[in-house]
């Protein structure tokens, strides 16, 4: 089965990024293939690189990262959720003059098309929310 | 339809409006308050016929709620369980 994922809402605030993860290995343990992860909404912070949790927690950023690494899972971060949270892509903050490095590894900024695509290309397209 | 519903307030109960015969709702996240029947009713006292409850178990647990305060015919899964229960039915709706 062919599955994509949605979070929109904030790491550590809310549980959704947790149940997300724990859905995710669940579902590659059984051989389940996870096209794309779409972060939309406050599910951009996510995506934020200088994220430094304490050291006895769980980094809930680099843990993407890794994920992207190991697995090849897209990770698409939605461009105008995140643009208006100050999280610029490289070349856009380049332009305008915000911060170059907002992004942590693996993840990449892209539209709603990107979030359409996945609907379409895969069995079962999972929402997990504040 | 699957149902994903991760409260117990409204999101829970615009759920139980909506689901019909055949429906599967899984209580994930805070939802999972909803399963507890002691010592008060909880929005599931009155069973849907035809729609199967699951309650998440890592969620149960980490909420400290014992499946003996439960209703009985609520069923659960783990995160295995979750996938599986994803797996047997399309659509997914999530409900947060």
């Amino acid at each position: 089965m062919k599955i994509s994922i949605q979070i929109n809402a904030s790491p550590y605030q809310y549980q959704a990024a947790d149940t997300a993860w724990h859905f995710i290995q669940a579902a590659i343990a059984k051989g389940h293939k996870v096209y794309r992860i779409f972060f939309y909404h406050d599910g951009v912070y996510n995506a934020y690189r200088d994220s430094r949790p304490p050291g006895d927690e769980r980094d809930i950023v680099k843990r993407w990262s890794g994920l992207q690494l190991e697995h090849d899972v897209d990770l698409v971060v939605c461009v105008s959720s995140a643009q208006r949270r100050g999280l610029l892509e490289q070349s856009v903050a380049l332009k305008v003059g915000g911060y170059e490095q907002a992004l942590s590894d693996g993840f990449r900024i892209a539209g709603l098309g990107l979030l359409m695509e996945a609907v379409i290309e895969s069995d079962r397209h999972i929402t997990f929310g504040a | 339809m699957l149902y994903i519903v991760n409260k117990k307030g409204d999101v829970l109960r615009n759920c139980l409006d909506t689901v019909s015969t055949d429906d599967v709702i899984l209580l994930i996240e805070s939802a999972v308050y909803a399963a507890v029947n002691k010592p008060q009713p909880s929005v599931l006292s009155e069973r849907i016929s035809g729609v199967a409850i699951y309650a998440l178990l890592p969620d149960m647990r980490a909420r400290g709620i014992d499946v003996a305060r439960c209703y009985e015919y609520i069923q659960y899964v783990d995160y295995a369980g979750f996938v599986d229960l994803v797996e047997q039915n399309n659509p997914v709706r999530s409900c947060c």
